[in-house]
């Protein structure tokens, strides 16, 4: 009986003008948001190996100099990109991919970081995900507000239970006809989208990220289906159902996920970008500075070490005082920063905290949570690649100071290094967490999704038993 | 086949049906007369299960409705007064969805014959429902109830909207169903109609079944329900 009801709606549908009319629309859209996203993607990725491959070369080529002086001077890293991230982009669009590692500084700082992360939330430009986790919603909205209520409106629902339909049957039927009309869509949808993929030239991993988003938003638009068809006999007439049924959509995906970042920011305000360079540039004040003799702890470091090695001045250490100052300063440099990003970090992640509970009560808020985690270009990757760079900054520049302390004489600024040192110097490779990592840390929301569905289906199935005809 | 023991329904204050008792054998048509709000189509609604009696019970064919909600209906087909259908489908099709529900899977020729037999063609049956109008809408709603083949029957005003050619034809398939052994229960504002198919007449008022008139040999006249009605409400 579900499967005969299923087939009549959706047979039925596919003859209504409002499929038609809603599958074109939504369909021009994905596939116009699916090549703009593409092409944003490709050429993303194209710049940024050019990039990545001219900062190399030129750091490896840069003029002789000192290689405290080549500190200065500095280089790029890069984000990778993802394959997924043409389907989902994330925060990658207001976080950026790129950064300038220097001596000295830790310019995390520079970039979003102490900004205002509400932009994170925000519903960013015509993506794959962004059609599938907002619009598609409206779609099964047009489709299923008037699946029950239109028939009892116009008396079809008591002929259809007076022929003996179980009501449990009926609302088997009404989604399973629902998720017909969502599939005939929606795998055009994925397949194409895997011909991104293709294109992209993605690993195996990145297919099984594929499957894994894709298994996520057919859990999503399962909720849409068992919340349309709730709203739909909870209200039993259809101007009602059509009000409530866009009222959850305004409130899961518009109202809920902006509601979230405030609540995470007035709990865990982040300080705003003037205090948090001065409460750094009065730490940093507060120890050794390579490049400032006269700086009082520099003068008390010097004592210390002529004592140490008993000599009188510090042309007579068996090291390049030079370099070992500069090296002392970038630790206490580094240490300031990190302490301060530390700070920082651990208002963001409260921040996140507050944000992932938050997300339990929207499905939209877990989808795209998951979704981005999955292509790679959520908050989390972002502050992995970030975490990443700063341990790569911190190694470049030792073995720049390192160099300067060993073998260069004191006082010998014009001493130079040249391109087969520079080749030699360590280069960046940052590697994203490997999926299996990132599943495990998805199991809660995971969960999550899967309570909404099923609970969205009980609570539909529930008011199905109690519906008057 | 169909009956009601002391069958009562209050929605608050209000009674809608007082302490109703009837027994319905096959091969009987039971017309229910009345007002609007008398009571006629709670009495429906009550065998249908689609109001919960306060008190009293609804049977089909034995089966107490509340306690068996999807059995009782395998006996018993409904025709309300509007008959929506699908309109995206064919008269046919929307024959054989519903027959489908009641879980039959009826030949195609058998399902033109039904449609045949409420008065549609075939060619009319091809056409979508979108297209048809209120009456040939009613015929489909017949051969619904026709290709069900139960012993009990609920019409609720089935001849409103009908023309008298098509109200007459239905007549004559009501006496046939009747020959047939089916017990009906029909709710009407049609004098003429009742008095034409009717074994026995019933009016109702504020809920209660106040007159029983007794038609088996079709002795009564149309005139002289009218004055009774009247009188009785």
């Amino acid at each position: 009986m579900i499967f005969e009801i299923a087939k009549q709606e959706f047979r039925s549908m596919l003859r209504e003008r409002r499929f038609q009319v809603a599958a074109i629309l939504l369909s021009g859209l994905f596939l116009l948001s699916l090549v703009g996203a593409y092409d944003y993607y490709a050429s993303l990725k194209k710049q940024h190996e050019q990039a990545a491959a001219t900062a190399r070369d030129q750091w490896d080529n840069q003029k002789d100099k000192n290689p405290h002086s080549a500190a200065h001077y500095g280089t790029y890293v890069f984000k990778p990109i993802y394959p997924l991230s043409y389907f989902d982009r994330g925060v990658d669009s207001y976080t950026g991919n790129t950064l300038f590692l220097e001596g000295h500084r830790s310019n995390q700082s520079q970039y979003r970081g102490a900004e205002d992360r509400s932009s994170f939330a925000r519903l960013g430009v015509l993506t794959p995900a962004f059609v599938l986790a907002v619009l598609f919603p409206l779609f099964i909205i047009v489709l299923g507000f008037g699946s029950v209520a239109a028939e009892r409106e116009n008396g079809n629902l008591r002929l259809l239970m007076a022929q003996g339909v179980h009501p449990t049957a009926l609302f088997g039927g009404k989604s399973l006809g629902l998720w017909a009309a969502v599939l005939a869509l929606a795998a055009p949808f994925f397949i194409t989208g895997a011909g991104g993929l293709l294109l992209a030239g993605a690993g195996g991993e990145h297919w099984l990220r594929y499957l894994f988003t894709v298994l996520l938003y057919l859990a999503y638009f399962g909720c849409f289906i068992h919340l349309t068809l709730l709203s739909s006999v909870a209200t039993g007439r259809q101007n009602a159902s059509l009000v409530a049924s866009l009222g959850v959509w305004v409130l899961v995906c518009l109202i809920a996920p902006k509601a979230a970042v405030n609540i995470a920011k007035q709990l865990h305000p982040t300080p705003t970008s003037q205090d948090y360079k001065n409460s750094l540039k009065e730490d940093l004040e507060k120890g050794v500075d390579g490049h400032d003799a006269t700086d009082e702890y520099t003068k008390k470091l010097e004592a210390e070490t002529l004592k140490k090695y008993g000599v009188d001045s510090v042309q007579h250490l068996p090291f390049n005082w030079d370099g070992f100052i500069m090296q002392k300063g970038e630790e206490h440099e580094t240490y300031v920063f990190q302490k301060h990003k530390q700070k920082l970090l651990y208002v963001y992640e409260n921040q996140q905290r507050v944000h992932r509970a938050a997300a339990v009560v929207s499905p939209y808020m877990l989808t795209n949570s998951l979704s981005q985690r999955l292509a790679g270009t959520d908050v989390a990757t972002y502050f992995d690649f970030l975490a990443a760079a700063e341990r790569y900054r911190v190694q470049l520049v030792g073995e720049l100071n390192e160099d300067l302390t060993k073998n260069f004489k004191y006082g010998d600024w014009d001493g130079k290094r040249g391109k087969e040192f520079f080749a030699k110097n360590t280069k960046f490779e940052y590697r994203p967490p490997a999926l299996s990592s990132v599943l495990m840390g998805l199991a809660s929301s995971v969960l999550a999704m899967l309570a909404w569905l099923i609970v969205s289906g009980l609570a539909a199935i529930f008011f199905f038993k109690i519906n008057k005809v | 086949m169909i009956s009601a023991q002391q069958l009562t329904k209050h929605y608050g204050d209000k009674i809608a049906l007082d302490n109703l008792t009837l027994d319905i054998a096959p091969g009987e048509i039971f017309c229910l007369l009345g007002q609007n709000g008398a009571g006629k189509t709670t009495t429906i609604n009550c065998f249908l299960g689609f109001v919960q009696p306060s008190s009293g019970q609804a049977c089909i064919n034995g089966l107490e409705v509340t306690k068996h909600p999807i059995e009782s209906k395998k006996h018993l087909a409904y025709l309300p007064e509007v008959v929506m259908l699908y309109p995206n489908l064919t008269g046919f099709e929307n024959l054989d969805y519903f027959s489908r529900l009641a879980g039959f899977k009826h030949e195609k020729g058998e399902l033109l014959m039904y449609l045949e037999t409420a008065g549609l063609d075939e060619k009319d049956g091809k056409r979508r429902v979108s297209e048809y109008s209120k009456g040939m809408r009613q015929k489909v709603g017949i051969a619904i109830a026709l290709a069900k083949k139960a012993k009990a029957l609920f019409l609720d005003e089935p001849t409103s909207g009908l023309d008298p050619k098509a109200s007459n034809d239905f007549s004559d398939l009501l006496l046939e169903l009747r020959n047939n052994g089916v017990a009906m229960l029909m709710a009407t504002h049609d004098i003429f109609r009742a008095k034409d198919v009717a074994t026995r007449i019933g009016i109702m008022k504020d809920g209660r079944l106040v007159n029983v008139l007794d038609n088996a040999q079709n002795i009564l006249h149309a005139k002289e329900i009218e004055e009774i009605y009247l009188q009785t409400i």
